[in-house]
């Protein structure tokens, strides 16, 4: 009866492996700053500066202390939105598997 | 053995399907109480903690949510108010916002008694949500004034932390049969309506 209800909140990201990968890095501490993020994920850095700006368009991420669109990137610091946590949180309760391996903060 | 964010994110993407909504998504219980008292926020954590274990992955700590405004911090009376605000923002979700209130008996110490009262008067302000209020409090605490505002059936007399959650999931649960005609009639209605006139029905 409920087949073909797929509106949660992270819906479009779900099969985005690299958004995914930077929730996932981002939920490890409060406050990740760019280049810090540029260490952790290999990935082609222009790719990752699309990831965020899609990111934090959706509302699943956000910059401390405010959004700034042209501030640069190098000075840049990410933290998770409400969105970004709930998405989280669905994913370490549906993918128990992995328990050992989400070092989430909250 | 460690695996890279990329890889997981990858496991994880391959496997989407997991991560469709359930009618336990449609319920956001935002657990509050006396932040600032460890013991307190021990029993809190095992609140939100016992929600997640059922289901209602949507369950949050208000000290979950970093504060963007940092080094300067928010009052969490206005931090639960902003992410109401924030909840009722997107119109094209069916949400249901559920607010838990644990009243630990450190409050008669003096400890998080303003905080609690301060956030039942952000339940008054938007009295949609007095529905779909629960509080747990211990049978020893002081009195707080604010509480007769509250459905008296929704309110919970409870010893022990154990005690309050076994009546805490079981009333969430309690929602789910309502929860699963809304899924049923908002799904059932858009494919009938080929118009696409459906915000009415699916808007909260």
């Amino acid at each position: 009866m409920l087949e073909g209800v797929r509106s949660f909140e992270g819906a479009e990201f779900m099969k985005d492996e690299l958004a995914l990968a930077i929730l996932l890095e981002l939920g490890t501490r409060e406050r990740i700053s760019f280049p810090e993020l540029v260490d952790k994920l290999p990935m082609d850095e222009d790719l990752l500066k699309q990831k965020l700006n899609l990111l934090e368009e959706q509302g699943f991420i956000k910059q401390n202390p405010s959004n700034i669109s042209d501030k640069p990137f190098e000075q840049r610091k990410y933290l998770l939105g409400v969105k970004g946590i709930l998405l989280l949180n669905k994913i370490r309760h549906e993918f128990p598997q992995y328990h050992t391996h989400f070092r989430f903060f909250f | 053995m460690v695996i890279d964010p990329i890889t997981l994110g990858k496991a994880i993407a391959q496997r989407a399907d997991a991560l469709d909504r359930h009618a336990e998504d449609i319920l956001y219980p935002i657990i509050l109480g006396c932040y600032g008292n460890e013991e307190s926020e021990n029993d809190l954590h095992a609140l939100k903690q016992s929600c997640h274990n059922s289901g209602f992955t949507n369950a949050i700590l208000l000290k979950d949510i970093p504060d963007p405004q940092q080094p300067q911090t928010i009052d969490y009376n206005i931090k639960f108010k902003l992410l109401i605000k924030e909840y009722k923002e997107d119109p094209t979700k069916r949400r249901i916002i559920c607010p838990i209130i644990y009243i630990h008996d450190a409050i008669n110490k003096g400890k998080g008694k303003g905080l609690i009262s301060e956030f039942f008067d952000v339940i008054t302000y938007f009295p949609e949500l007095r529905e779909f209020t629960v509080v747990l409090k211990h049978t020893t605490i002081d009195f707080i004034e604010q509480l007769n505002y509250v459905h008296p059936q929704n309110v919970y007399h409870i010893i022990s932390l154990k005690e309050g959650m076994g009546y805490l999931v079981p009333h969430l649960k309690g929602h789910m049969g309502f929860l699963k005609q809304t899924l049923w009639q908002t799904e059932s209605l858009k494919r009938k309506n080929t118009h696409n006139t459906t915000n009415e029905v699916t808007s909260c």
